[in-house]
């Protein structure tokens, strides 16, 4: 079963901006990255699949239910984070989740119940019967993650789940979003402008550009190995570089990287040899793999909508 | 939920156990949207009287109760008080009967308490989600825009229909204790009772959708606060001139323009009293004028609230 | 970059700075100085950065010390605005003007000679040459981020403050931002921002200071720096065509104390950086064995920064 799959969906809004473009795709459940660039295709996406948006033209459907006519079935089994400020300041993270809980339709045990295991998860402790208007940002994205996740939803839309977040609000983010993905078992779409992140935590990602389709691919498609072999020296880098060449290898230097094509297995010998031959000390020996910036390098840029 | 007991005495309870804390897929009952929507009209209850939250909020609703059953109250205590000394049931009578305070004079008592808990509640109950921007965490349930916008709109009825008949209650309880005997005071009292609560639940309805409709437009809690007490109270104003300007219908219409009137012209009508309020008595019109306009007033009212949810980006 | 006593005129020098409010001491006792270049601040959230760039881009006064910028003191003088442009977090637009009224009012503020033919510099620059004439009510939040650095631009200073400046950034737009600023430094300016997003840091910038509860922790190249952390042993990962004897050779060596094996390959530990690098090519001659890969794991500015946050 398809977790998302699009047909044409295309959104015009009113002053002309399109935001989606003919978007035609299907994706299977697996933690999905989204990027978008050139305008707000990702938010809209995510709007459009919640049923908080309409389409206007084509069709989507999440979990093999039509966005248009389903929407309310849809949402019982969807959980979404969104990416601006949403908690009111002056209840708790327990009642609030607890709230959020009853409004997806928990009785009033279950919710109570999946309130206290839910903040477990995200690592909210004492800190959850406080009021929200205290909490600092790190708090506040686990109390968003928290209400998308108390009614166990099959799906989770997470946008921009590290946003402003420090690095080490970020690791632990996602990390969390790594095992609900794994663990929990809970698929994901997870819309983020840092593709670092996005290689870190997906193994599917979604590229729109400008309201249509970049590419739709496994993560591992993207980043894939060049055939380049990174080599890293203490010192006399050109001399490597030189000796290699010598014996009739493809190189370049880029700063204190020296570049190996690589020509089989042998190579990698080569290399140690050439080191050791030339007394150097070997930092690093990486085959190069391709990065999804280079997806986004080579697309030519195109008029901005709002 | 070992099924051995653990300890050493009986020799099988050696070993230990370890339970999985890991994450635990939910099986139990998923109710639907009409759970959703009660679950959010108990949360906009409690929210209008502050029920949850900290004790400053709770100071305006419960406060303003109180101060809307003073005036019963202080009624029943007078009545009471006769009936103690007087020791005759004509002096009691009589109290009673001179006793400005009545089942068609507590509104017109108590009004200006309905529209400040109006003013203070319903930007909480409808400015608060927008300026703090939760509505899509709503949105993305299983509910519709409508059904959110009905259960708020329930809620706040419910709160002031609380505060619009409490003080009739309390009249209707003191004056049926206070009688020769309870069957005879109910006698008495209970053919007032529907007509209390069929006023009770227009006030409620007209003055609830119009506050939700202006602070469900106006988020910011103190633009909403004032321009809804704007509208209880400035329209009368106008109303009040046009109508003594004599200047036939137009001046007479000018009245339902105001919704304080209208409703002080619905209480006169139902309860078939004279209405003490001045411009109402002056324009002179049909009593089932001020039932009409009530009905616009609150149609409207609720028509914007519905089109401002369903508009509203999430 | 240094830390110690800056020398005449470097852009950016912060001597003994504190800024309090009240109890809260949000800047402790800070002083470095920073030239030409991108330099990247980083800390976790609350540590004082957004305050001390508010200080050296003069909007605060400090309650102690001295920050000056190219010599000048940075409070209470207003040519000062000149050699700085400043890109706050916060959004400071306004929503009715259109991109191109901002830029020019913010080149009128600046009293330029043609604000006009200075704006279009700017806005050509950061590539909102076709969305300059919509209100910035309407842009997304990469083209604000976009516009406010047009207006920090506009008057070509020769330091530039950035306060997470590619938040809301999509890749594209990221990408060229960093090629933007890694020109205006090869040009010789002064830029300073601060970031959350360290793999971007560490790409764009030659040093960093970080802070951490209102002081400076470390500044610097984060290798160095990596490197000055004698007390942390370096941890590398290697993979090779026989990972179970190499461990075996390497826990032979004295610098090397720790050695995992996993699915994955080998994650050794040393004290002696240099020592395993030299020992580890001839040690995987002598015993014919291949190494597919080498590489260290916590040589990152995010495991630099990690241990001196002291996660």
């Amino acid at each position: 079963m398809s977790l998302v799959a699009l047909e044409g969906l295309t959104k015009r809004y009113p002053g002309g901006v399109t935001a989606l473009d003919g978007l035609t795709l299907t994706v299977e459940p697996g933690i999905v990255g989204l990027v978008g660039s050139n305008g707000a295709g990702k938010s809209t996406l995510i709007k459009i699949l919640l049923g908080l948006l309409d389409a206007s033209s084509g069709s989507a459907a999440v979990l093999n239910l039509d966005v248009a006519t389903q929407g309310l079935a849809i949402r019982q089994l969807v959980g979404y984070m969104p990416e601006h400020d949403c908690l009111p300041g002056d209840i708790s993270a327990s009642d609030f989740v607890n709230h959020m809980a009853r409004m997806s339709g928990l009785p009033s045990a279950s919710a109570r119940e999946r309130t206290a295991e839910v903040l477990r998860h995200v690592g909210l402790f004492e800190e959850r019967y406080r009021p929200m208007g205290g909490y600092s940002t790190g708090m506040k994205q686990r109390v968003k993650l928290a209400q998308a996740l108390v009614h166990d939803p099959r799906l989770l839309l997470l946008d921009e789940p590290t946003n402003g977040l420090d690095p080490a609000g970020r690791d632990e983010m996602l990390d969390l979003i790594e095992r609900t993905g794994t663990e929990f078992g809970i698929a994901i779409v997870m819309a983020s402008h840092l593709l670092g992140e996005i290689e870190r935590v997906c193994d599917y990602l979604v590229a729109i550009d400008a309201g249509r389709l970049l590419r739709a691919a496994a993560l591992g498609t993207f980043t894939q190995h060049t055939g380049t072999l990174i080599v890293e020296v203490d010192e006399r880098p050109d001399d490597l570089a030189a000796r290699l060449q010598a014996d009739g290898y493809v190189v370049r230097v880029d700063g204190s990287q020296v570049l190996v094509v690589i020509r089989g297995d042998a190579t990698y010998d080569h290399v140690r040899d050439s080191v050791i031959d030339l007394d150097l000390a070997l930092l690093r020996v990486e085959p190069r793999r391709a990065s999804l910036e280079d997806l986004f390098r080579d697309a030519a840029p195109k008029e901005e909508a709002a | 939920m070992t099924s051995a007991p653990l300890g050493g005495r009986h020799g099988a309870g050696r070993g230990g156990s370890i339970y999985d804390l890991g994450y635990r897929v939910y099986e139990g009952p998923r109710l639907g949207r009409r759970a959703a929507v009660a679950a959010l009209l108990r949360h906009t209850l409690r929210t209008a009287y502050g029920l949850g939250r900290s004790a400053r909020s709770k100071i305006m609703p419960v406060g303003l109760v109180l101060l809307a059953t003073l005036p019963a109250l202080l009624a029943v205590g007078v009545i009471v008080l006769f009936a103690q000394f007087a020791q005759s049931d004509a002096a009691a009578g009589a109290a009673d009967a001179l006793s400005p305070v009545r089942y068609s004079t507590i509104f017109p008592f108590t009004a200006v308490l309905v529209f400040l808990f109006s003013a203070s509640q319903a930007p909480e109950l409808f400015g608060r989600d927008q300026l703090a921007n939760t509505l899509p965490l709503y949105f993305s349930r299983a509910i519709s825009r409508s059904d959110y916008a009905v259960a708020r709109m329930l809620g706040l009825l419910i709160a002031l229909l609380v505060l619009v008949l409490a003080p009739q209650l309390i009249l209707f309880i003191g004056r049926v204790l206070v009688a020769s005997d309870v069957m005879t005071g109910l006698a008495d009292e209970l053919p007032q009772v529907p007509t209390a609560l069929l006023v009770g639940f227009i006030i409620a309805l007209l003055v609830g959708s119009l506050a939700a409709a202006i602070a469900a437009l106006t988020p910011r809690r103190s633009y909403a606060t004032v321009a809804i007490v704007a509208v209880f109270l400035i329209p009368n104003v106008f109303a009040a001139i046009l109508v003594s300007l004599d200047i036939g219908l137009f001046g007479q219409l000018a009245v339902l323009l105001s919704p304080a009137d209208v409703l002080d012209g619905v209480n006169a009508f139902l309860f078939d009293s004279r209405a003490d309020n001045i411009t109402v008595r002056r324009a002179r019109l049909e009593g089932w004028t001020y039932l009409v306009a009530a009905a616009i007033w609150t149609a409207a009212s609720l028509a914007v609230l519905l089109r401002r949810y369903q508009r509203l980006a999430a | 970059m240094t830390t110690e006593a800056p020398s005449q005129a470097a852009a950016i020098s912060v001597e003994h700075v504190s800024r309090w409010y009240g109890n809260v001491v949000a800047v402790n006792d800070v002083s470095f100085s920073v030239g030409p270049g991108v330099t990247g601040l980083l800390g976790p959230n609350g540590a004082g950065k957004t305050t001390l760039l508010h200080m050296i881009a003069g909007l605060l006064a400090p309650s102690a010390g001295e920050v000056r910028v190219e010599g000048r003191p940075a409070w209470r003088d207003s040519e000062m605005y000149r050699h700085v442009g400043l890109v706050p977090e916060r959004e400071t637009v306004y929503p009715f003007l259109t991109g191109r009224e901002f830029a020019i009012a913010n080149a009128r503020q600046q009293g330029l000679a043609d604000p006009g033919a200075a704006a279009e510099r700017a806005i050509a620059l950061v590539e909102l040459g076709d969305a300059a004439d919509r209100r910035v009510g309407t842009y997304s939040k990469g083209m604000r981020q976009r516009i406010k650095m047009a207006a920090a631009l506009v008057h070509e200073p020769p330091v530039l403050i950035l306060d997470e400046p590619f938040n809301g950034m999509d890749p594209r737009q990221r990408l060229h931002m960093f090629e933007l600023l890694r020109r205006m430094a090869e040009q010789g300016r002064t830029v300073l921002l601060s970031s959350h997003i360290l793999e971007e840091v560490e790409r764009m910038a030659e040093s960093v200071l970080v802070i951490y509860a209102g002081r400076l922790a470390a500044a610097g190249d984060f290798r160095s720096i990596r490197r000055l952390m004698t007390d942390r042993p370096h941890v590398f990962h290697v993979r090779s065509t026989d990972d179970r004897r190499l461990a075996s050779e390497l826990l032979r060596l004295d610098c090397v104390f720790g050695v995992e094996l996993d699915a994955k390959g080998l994650t050794v530990r040393t004290a002696d950086l240099g020592q395993l690098t030299r020992h580890l090519p001839r040690i995987a001659k002598d015993t014919g064995i291949s190494l597919r890969e080498l590489r260290p794991t916590d040589d990152s500015l995010e495991s630099v920064f990690a241990y001196l946050v002291g996660r």
